[in-house]
Formats: C-alpha cells, sequence, structure tokens
C-alpha cells in the first residue's frame, strides 16, 4: 500500500474554520494573513486536525504550506466557499478563540507564537516570555500582557488540582471582601 | 589523484565560483535578511520584525541594509495597514534576491563539503 510520507493542510477545513469565525481571508491583506496564520497554529496547538507543519520564522509561528494554500485558493478564502464542515467540537473550539482573540492581529501575534514556543520548544515559560519580549519587542507590554495571557486561557486549561489551588488562594480573599461589604 | 590534487582542485573550483557572487551581500546582516526573507515568499516580513526577529541591531543599521538590498533589486518594498492607522514597510525578496540567495547557498555548501 503506498502511504504518502507528507500529508498535505486541510485547507478546506481552514476555510470551514475562518466560514465559523465569519472571517473572510484576504491574500491581498497583510493583517488577514497574519489573523490566518495565528488561528490555525493555535487551533493545532489546541488538538484540532489541520495538518499543516508550523514552524518559527522571522514573523514567529508561521507555515509556508499554508501560506502557499491560501494563494492558490484565493478566492476560496475570500468567499469563503469549500463545502468542508466543522464538527460540533472544532465549532465550539472556534468560538471559543475567536471570543478570547476577537481577530486582534497584535494579540494573535504574541500569543500564537508563545504557545508555539511552549509547545515545541523546551523553553520554559519564563524563557519564552523572554524570547517574545526580544522578537516582539516593538508592542506594547500590555499587549504582550494579554497575548500571552489569553493563550494560555485558550491552550491550557486548568486542571482540578488548579482549581483546588485557586480556591485556596483566593477563599480568605473573597471572604474578607465579603466581610467588608457587610460594614 | 591524491588529496592534495582533489583539495587543490576544489580550492581552484570554490575560487572561481566565488568571482559569480556580489561581494557587497557579504555582511551578516545582509545574509540574515536574505535567508529569512527567502522562506517567506510574497508574504515578507516588516522592518520591524526584521530588526527585532533577526536581532539586527539598530533601526539606523537594519534600514541600511534593508535599503541596499532594495536598491540592488533583491528586495522591494511595500506599506501595509496595520491596526487600520499605521502604514507598515514591508520587505518581500524578489526573484533576482532569491537567485543570489541560492548562489550564496551552494558557495557555502561548497565550502562545507571542502572542509568533509
Amino acid at each position: 500500500m503506498y502511504v504518502r510520507a507528507n500529508k498535505m493542510g486541510d485547507w478546506e477545513k481552514a476555510i470551514a474554520v475562518f466560514e465559523e469565525m465569519e472571517f473572510p481571508l484576504d491574500c491581498d491583506e497583510f493583517e488577514d494573513k497574519i489573523i490566518g496564520q495565528k488561528t490555525i497554529c493555535l487551533l493545532q496547538l489546541k488538538g484540532m486536525n489541520l495538518n499543516y507543519p508550523f514552524g518559527m520564522y522571522v514573523r514567529g509561528s508561521y507555515s509556508p504550506a499554508f501560506t502557499k494554500d491560501y494563494y492558490d485558493h484565493r478566492q476560496e478564502f475570500k468567499n469563503l466557499s469549500s463545502g468542508a464542515s466543522l464538527s460540533d467540537k472544532e465549532k465550539v473550539m472556534v468560538k471559543t478563540l475567536d471570543n478570547l482573540f476577537r481577530k486582534n492581529a497584535p494579540l494573535l501575534e504574541i500569543g500564537a507564537t508563545y504557545a508555539y514556543i511552549i509547545k515545541n520548544t523546551n523553553s520554559s515559560p519564563v524563557e519564552a516570555f523572554r524570547i517574545i519580549k526580544e522578537t516582539k519587542g516593538f508592542y506594547r507590554d500590555t499587549q504582550i500582557a494579554k497575548g500571552i495571557s489569553k493563550a494560555k486561557e485558550f491552550l491550557f486549561e486548568p486542571t482540578e488540582k488548579d482549581l483546588e489551588w485557586l480556591k485556596n488562594e483566593t477563599g480568605p480573599l473573597q471572604q474578607a471582601s465579603i466581610k467588608s461589604m457587610r460594614h | 589523484m591524491g588529496w592534495g590534487g582533489k583539495m587543490k582542485e576544489k580550492f581552484l573550483e570554490i575560487v572561481h565560483e566565488s568571482g559569480n557572487l556580489n561581494s557587497k551581500l557579504f555582511s551578516l546582516s545582509r545574509i540574515k535578511i536574505l535567508w529569512a526573507l527567502s522562506e517567506l515568499g510574497e508574504d515578507g516580513a516588516t522592518a520591524r520584525q526584521i530588526k527585532n526577529g533577526l536581532n539586527i541591531g539598530s533601526d539606523g543599521s537594519t534600514y541600511s541594509n534593508l535599503n541596499a538590498l532594495v536598491e540592488m533589486g533583491y528586495l522591494r518594498m511595500e506599506k501595509v495597514r496595520f491596526e487600520s492607522k499605521e502604514n507598515l514597510e514591508l520587505y518581500v525578496i524578489t526573484p533576482a534576491g532569491l537567485e543570489e540567495w541560492n548562489k550564496i547557498k551552494n558557495w557555502f555548501d561548497m565550502l562545507v563539503c571542502e572542509g568533509e
């Protein structure tokens, strides 16, 4: 049996993602391409199967294979016409991401690059933060903090243990706050 | 032919090939810029991404190298809108730039193979 060594990226499914976001990607628009690239990167890091190889480039996390697809199928990406569809679980994933980042290109660029570094290199969060500060230093500190925070919220769901720890940490503060409101 | 003969043959070939290269490209910053942009095709990268991502140094050094590469015909610059207000400078490698980059890469390959 012949098995393809490198599976092609699923550009039709990528269009279905953008359809769910109501985001027509125009490959003549610089900002659209950032939003598109980083959205696909984050969804793949979350586990959605789109088969695009990503790597670190001067633009941050980036896939030349995906670039080729949005140029080769520019009309389909612009008109959001592919015929592919997403599962309900995938639709929820896309909506969650879109509600967090709201197609904000700087936050997506920061968030996707940070997440890619954490998941694909052996960098610690501190080291990843340092790399972001260095390579994306043209963004404001508040944008960097927000982008990283949103990536964490999207990708790293708290475990039961994390939630228990949070309850213990914030419980006394909440109680004190309630008490102070009574006076 | 002995080792000395092969070495001499390669030496002559490397020297000969170097005559086909543009010596103005041989600065670390220019080589890093061509390398980084050769992988991005039509998407290119902005001046600020190039400066920060490649750790080139000051704005002055970044722009002087980018402008030199534009003047040589290896890059083209266009203004792009970002966050509905800014006009960023985007640099894209040209076919001539890609060709020159491939020549440099091949020459480096010859140097590395010669040392093995």
